[in-house]
C-alpha cells in the first residue's frame, strides 16, 4: 500500500522522563498523496502509542495541528509528505511553552486574546431586537482578519514573541485590529489600553514573518502596524487643545 | 497532584542567522545605522558651516576625500535598501479600500517611489539653482 518509506524526526519531550526534548526517529510507510499529519497519525496508531500531536478537522480549518516542520512553523495537514526526500523534521511550535511531545501551551495565548476584548463594544445598549446593519464595503476592511484559526503559527515565527514572552503578538492583535475596523464597534480607545501597552503593538519591529507563515493569508504585520498609527495617532491628538484623548 | 513540569524553549543568541527572511530583516533595521551617521555627518557639516570659512572648508576636504566618498557610497547604498524593503511593506501598513475591493499593492507602491523621485528631483533643482 505504501509508496516510499519517510523517516520522521520527532522531538520528544515526556516530562517525566527527560529534562530536555530529544529527537526520536521513525520510519513511516507513506502514500504518495498523505500530509505530514498522516505520517503522525501512522506513528501514533502502529509504531508508538506514546506519541502525542493535536489534531481535529485534517483540512486546515481548526487549526490544532501546528507544528514546526523542517524548521518552519506549518501546519501538519496542509503539508504533504512528497515535498519531502528521505526525511521530514517535526518539533512543536517555537517559542510557546511545551506541555509533552508536539502539545504546545495554549493558555498564555488565551489570556492575550481575552486581553485585546474580540468582540464588539458598542457606546450604548442598542436593545434586544435592534439590528446591526452593515453593507458589503465595511464588511470587506476587517474580513480578512475574521480568518484566523488560532493555530499560532504566526507566534512561532515571531521573534519578539520569543524575547519578550508577554508580547500580546500576532494572532491576538489582529483580531483587535479586525474588530477596531469593524463599522459596528466602538471600543478601539478601550482595547488600546492593551492594545498600546508595553506588551502591544510597539514590541513589533515588523519582522514580518507572521504573515508570510499564515496559513490563511491573514496579515496580522499589517494590522498591527496599522494599529500603531492609529495609536500615535490618538496621542498626537491628546496633545492638541479639545483633543482626543485616550 | 502537582502539574507536569513544561518545557520552556529559549531563543537562540543567534535566532537571526536561522532564516534568510530573519536577516534580510536584520539588514534592514541595520542599514539604519548607515542613514543615522550620514544624518550626523550633514549636522556636523552645518555646524562647521556657521564657524566660518576655514572650517567649512576643513569639513569639506574631508567630505570629498576618498574615505568621505566611500562613506557616502556605503550610506547611499544603505539608504537605497532601507527605502526599497520598507516600500516593500507600505501596502500592508496603508492599505487603502475602494469600496469592496483593495487597491492592488503594486499602486501603492508604485505612488510611493513617484513621490520618492518627485521630492527628489525637487530638492536636486532648489540645490542646484
Amino acid at each position: 500500500m505504501s509508496d516510499r518509506t519517510l523517516s520522521f524526526e520527532i522531538l520528544r519531550y515526556r516530562p517525566e522522563q527527560e529534562d530536555e526534548p530529544v529527537w526520536q526517529s521513525y520510519d513511516v510507510p507513506c502514500r504518495e498523496d498523505w500530509v505530514v499529519l498522516d505520517g503522525l497519525n501512522y506513528i501514533k496508531d502502529h509504531l508508538d502509542g506514546t506519541l502525542s500531536h493535536r489534531w481535529s478537522c485534517h483540512m486546515a480549518v481548526c487549526g490544532s495541528c501546528g507544528v514546526m516542520i523542517d524548521g518552519k512553523p506549518a501546519l501538519a495537514c496542509k503539508t504533504f509528505v512528497r515535498d519531502f526526500t528521505d526525511t521530514v523534521q517535526v518539533a512543536p511550535l517555537d517559542n510557546l511553552p511545551v506541555h509533552r511531545d508536539l502539545i504546545s501551551d495554549m493558555e498564555g495565548f488565551a489570556d492575550k486574546l481575552g486581553r485585546v476584548e474580540p468582540y464588539l463594544i458598542t457606546d450604548e445598549d442598542p436593545g434586544d431586537n435592534a439590528e446591526f446593519r452593515q453593507s458589503p464595503a465595511q464588511l470587506a476592511v476587517y474580513r480578512q482578519y475574521t480568518m484566523c484559526i488560532n493555530c499560532l503559527l504566526c507566534y512561532a515565527a515571531c521573534p519578539q514573541v520569543g524575547l519578550n514572552p508577554g508580547y500580546l503578538g500576532p494572532a491576538a492583535l489582529a483580531l483587535a485590529q479586525r474588530y477596531n475596523l469593524d463599522s459596528r464597534d466602538a471600543g478601539r480607545s478601550q482595547r488600546e489600553e492593551a492594545t498600546a501597552s508595553e506588551d502591544g503593538v510597539w514590541e513589533c519591529t515588523f519582522v514580518g514573518e507572521c504573515s508570510e507563515v499564515c496559513p490563511k493569508a491573514v496579515d496580522p504585520a499589517g494590522a498591527i502596524q496599522q494599529m500603531k498609527l492609529a495609536s500615535s495617532l490618538d496621542w498626537l491628538g491628546g496633545l492638541l487643545p479639545g483633543g482626543r484623548k485616550s | 497532584m502537582t502539574e507536569p513540569r513544561m518545557y520552556h524553549p529559549r531563543l537562540p543568541l543567534f535566532w537571526y542567522l536561522r532564516r534568510p527572511s530573519y536577516v534580510r530583516y536584520m539588514l534592514r533595521e541595520l542599514t539604519c545605522i548607515g542613514i543615522g551617521a550620514y544624518a550626523i555627518t550633514l549636522a556636523v557639516g552645518l555646524l562647521r558651516l556657521a564657524q566660518g570659512p576655514a572650517a567649512w572648508q576643513g569639513f569639506w576636504q574631508a567630505f570629498s576625500s576618498p574615505a568621505g566618498v566611500a562613506f557616502q557610497v556605503v550610506a547611499l547604498a544603505f539608504t537605497l535598501y532601507h527605502t526599497v524593503s520598507w516600500f516593500q511593506l507600505a501596502p500592508s501598513t496603508m492599505p487603502i479600500w475602494r469600496g469592496e475591493t483593495q487597491v492592488p499593492p503594486a499602486r501603492i507602491r508604485l505612488a510611493h517611489y513617484l513621490v520618492f523621485a518627485v521630492v527628489s528631483i525637487a530638492i536636486l533643482l532648489i540645490v542646484g539653482f
